[in-house]
């Protein structure tokens, strides 16, 4: 079960997840979007294939995953799982990415960061969704609670 | 290894992120307000409050990390070894310093605290852009 304040980090803010090799070399990917189903704990993480080789070389079916997601007041969180599917991106799921880098445009450019600039993070196609079965929450936020599981 | 293309996304103007493992193999990501330049092979990282990052490491010496070039938004991940761990000198200092007034900007200061400045080995480093 993923609370409503996870979603709402989960869904507008930066993700990067991680994965380790068979020999303990950690490896990480940008996320262009997070769906969730709060209700099952099933993520979609949505990524791009070419900018992220080293990782996706290595994730497999089981692999353990890390994501982290955080939004610019500094709330954050750390979900870890299991990956239970490598496939193409849905078309609600591109649509989330969209969206999401729409919000990020408007952000960075708030942040006085222009558009061509913030396009060479978030301007990919999103080809691979990461979908992992959520385990275990950890408050990220830096402060007293951070690194506490939820 | 590290050259002047590098140094801009090693000032801190935009964080950066970190992959690190543990010894029965999960991963743990996070981000960090800056990878320092200590020189061509060397970089470091504060110890701050990560402590899952500085568990993992004691266990695991390998990470992996991005930096962002903040005036080109170019990215370059790096493969680090971890080496050793400064609790003073010149470079714990500078950490420090630039860390409380980072803080202070922000208005955490305090929550930031400096537990040591953690030295790498840079392994390899990767132009990241599509």
């Amino acid at each position: 079960m993923i609370s409503d304040q996870v979603y709402n980090v989960l869904t507008t803010g930066v993700g990067h997840i991680g994965c380790a090799s068979s020999s303990l070399r950690p490896f990480h990917a940008d996320a262009l979007g997070v769906c969730c189903d709060q209700v099952s704990g099933r993520i979609v993480c949505c990524l791009n294939k070419e900018t992220n080789k080293p990782f996706v070389q290595t994730l497999e079916i089981g692999s353990r995953v890390s994501l982290f997601v955080g939004v610019i007041s500094h709330e954050a969180y750390n979900l870890k799982g299991d990956v239970t599917e490598l496939r193409d991106v849905y078309d609600d799921e591109r649509q989330a990415c969209d969206d999401l880098r729409k919000q990020m445009y408007s952000l960075y450019g708030e942040l006085g960061i222009p558009e061509n600039l913030a396009e060479k993070y978030w301007l990919k196609p999103a080809n691979l969704a990461v979908v992992f079965s959520v385990d275990k929450v950890f408050v990220q936020t830096p402060g007293p609670d951070a690194g506490k599981q939820i | 290894m590290i050259t002047d293309e590098h140094l801009p996304a090693l000032q801190g103007m935009f964080p950066s992120w970190i992959t690190t493992v543990s010894n029965d193999g999960e991963p743990n990501t996070t981000v960090i307000s800056q990878i320092w330049h200590v020189n061509e092979t060397e970089v470091a990282l504060s110890f701050q409050f990560f402590n899952k990052t500085k568990k993992n490491i004691s266990q695991n010496p390998f990470a992996f990390a991005t930096i962002t070039n903040p005036a080109s938004f170019d990215m370059y991940t790096l493969e680090l070894e971890y080496s050793r761990t400064e609790n003073e000198g010149d470079l714990f200092d500078e950490m420090d310093m630039k860390l409380e007034a980072i803080a202070s900007m922000s208005g955490m200061s305090g929550i930031f605290e400096l537990k040591g400045a953690d030295i790498y080995t840079v392994l390899s480093i990767s132009k990241n852009n599509l």
